[in-house]
Order: structure tokens, then sequence, then C-alpha cells
């Protein structure tokens, strides 16, 4: 499965704007996506909105990235652009399980 | 499958026919075949009646395992290749079993076994194994996320009791068929009452697990968000 638009838009941003080459870039953003249960191929833009807030937020500052708020506010904005995306859609396992106790 | 004609969607018809095929309609006909015989061992004459209903049992059975299957291909493995040659190779064996079984007179002798025999019931001995292994895999990740305001407690919460339910079916499944594995039909009988009342336990707790799941009463919603830690609920 291809990365969502979402995740590669992090990944450039931090690898353009950043000291981060594009392997690191894109290990600390599938870092944190693993820590909250996401991954790359099914991150939505709020979701990754969350985890950038949340979670990489704390990962840039562990590597010393210099104005780790600015790139998170720009990172923000950025997602914000994409709306809420293809991947939001309701083929997802949570997508199915929400629906099935629906009429609860 | 009342949810499945409104959204119009597959996966809870999946769901839905799997559970009439299975518990419902599959192992009902099958059981009015065991009553009418007297047991597995049998002792009465074996009656054109009896072979319909085992023949029609299994056929409601074997469809609504490959319906549970298809759900759990289609919610966790969509478009996954590995996957679906598993789905492949599960349901083929599963039909070939049940058809060449029928034709080698397993119909009407129930203790008849071979290679047919193994093919079908290797497969109603494992299955429910893949969507619990799915479920509590998912279940993981939806915990991590539900910390972070990323998913509903209460969504995260029904894959352990998804994954639960499909243990407690696959050990009702285990219990009942274990003693099929004995030689002596007699040795089989004498665990009968045992297997009848832990198949029937199992069976109860299960039932209350999807009811949990699928009808949560008020009291099971408030627990779970009472457990929950205060998370940012925007893009859950």
């Amino acid at each position: 499965m291809a990365e969502t638009e979402a995740f590669s838009t992090v990944c450039d941003h931090l690898e353009r704007s950043t000291a981060l080459g594009r392997p690191a870039a894109r290990g600390t953003v599938r870092l944190a996506l693993k820590e909250a249960g996401l991954d790359p191929e099914s991150v939505t833009p709020s979701q990754m909105a969350i985890v950038t807030t949340k979670l990489l937020r704390a990962e840039l500052e562990s590597l010393r990235i210099a104005d780790v708020e600015g790139h998170c506010l720009s990172i923000r904005a950025r997602l914000k652009r994409l709306g809420t995306g293809p991947a939001d859609g309701e083929a997802t396992p949570e997508a199915v399980f929400e629906r099935l106790a629906a009429g609860s | 499958m009342a949810l499945s004609r409104r959204t119009g969607e597959r996966p809870e018809l999946y769901l839905g026919l799997g559970i009439l095929g299975t518990a419902v309609f599959g192992y009902g006909a099958q059981i009015a075949s065991l009553v009418l015989r007297g047991g597995p061992s049998g002792g009465t004459e074996v009656t054109v009646t009896m072979v319909a209903l085992t023949f029609f049992g299994k056929l409601l059975h074997d469809a609504g395992v490959t319906s549970v299957l298809l759900f759990v291909l289609t919610v966790f493995r969509r478009n996954e290749t590995g996957p679906r040659i598993l789905f492949g190779l599960a349901v083929a064996s599963l039909w070939i079993g049940m058809v060449g079984l029928g034709s080698t007179g397993g119909y009407r002798d129930l203790l008849h076994q071979n290679a047919f025999w193994w093919m079908e019931y290797g497969v109603i001995w494992t299955y429910p194994l893949w969507g619990a292994c799915e479920s509590f895999l998912y279940y993981r990740r939806m915990r991590k996320r539900a910390r972070l305001g990323l998913a509903d407690p209460l969504v995260a919460n029904r894959f352990l009791l998804w994954g639960l339910a499909s243990v407690g079916t696959l050990t009702a499944v285990w219990l009942t068929s274990w003693p099929m594995l004995l030689a002596d039909p007699a040795a089989a009988a004498r665990y009968g009452t045992f297997d009848f009342l832990a198949t029937a336990a199992v069976g109860i707790a299960t039932v209350t697990v999807y009811s949990l799941a699928f009808l949560p009463p008020a009291w099971y919603r408030r627990w779970l968000a009472d457990e929950q830690p205060a998370g940012e609920p925007e893009a859950a």
C-alpha cells in the first residue's frame, strides 16, 4: 500500500526545513505513528495533526531540532490544507466495527 | 444483516451470514440429525432425513465459515495478496473436504474419518484463530489511539471483545470435536455429558461477550468512558 499524503507532507517538511535527512525524517514520523497505533499507509490528515502535537513534537525536541513549535505549527497548517483526505473513508476496520453497534 | 441492508456494505452482511450459517442453522440442522440418530455412534437405522439434515447442516455451516473468513479478509486484509491466498486455500480445503466426505459416506456414518474429513475439520478447528489474532492485534493499536483521543474507547474495546468471542467459538468447536478423535465410540460417548455442559458454558459466555460488543448496555459504555484517560476528542 502507498503512503498517504498526510505522511508524505510531514516527511517533506522535516526533510526540507530541518537538518534531518530523508531516512531520519521518515523514521522519526514512522516512530511517532507507531506510538500512536497508526501507520503511514492509512493515517489521515486530522490524525497526523494530533500525532504532530502530541508525539512528534517530543520526538523533534529529543533530536534537538531548533524551533520545534514553529515546525509543528507549519506542519499543522499544511495538513489542514489537505482536508480530511481519502484515507478518512469507511473501509478501515475501525469504521466497520464502529458501524456494527451503530444501531444500539 | 439488517445493518447491511441499511448501509449497503458487505462486512456486516458477511458477519451476519456467518453467524446464521454456523451457530444458528448449520449447527441446528446437524444437532437435529444427531438427536434423531441418538448420538454420533447411533444405534438406530440411518434414514434419508438424518442424512439430509447432516448434509444441509454441513452445507450451511461451511457457508457460514466461508462468510466469517470473508469478513476477516475484507475488514483486516483488504487488497493483500498473502491473506487472499490463505483464504483461497482454507475455503478450497473446507469445500473439497465437505463434498468429498459426503461422496465417501461421511453423511451416513458420522464417525467416518478419511482425508476429506481432515480437510474439512482442519479448517473448522482453526478458522476462528485468524479473526481472533487480527482482532487482538488491532485492539493493541486502537488502545494507543484511544489514549491520544484518536479513537472511541468503545470501538477499541469492541476489537478485544470480538477477539474473545472468536476464542470462545474456537473453544466450543474444539470441545465438541475432540471426542471424534477417539478411536472407540464408547469412550467418546463417556465424555458426552461433560462436553455438552462445557460447550454450553462456553457458548453462553461467548454470546455474552458478543452482546457486550454489538449491543453494549449503558452501564458498560459508562464504565469504558470512565476507564479512559482524558484525551482530545477532536479527531475521534
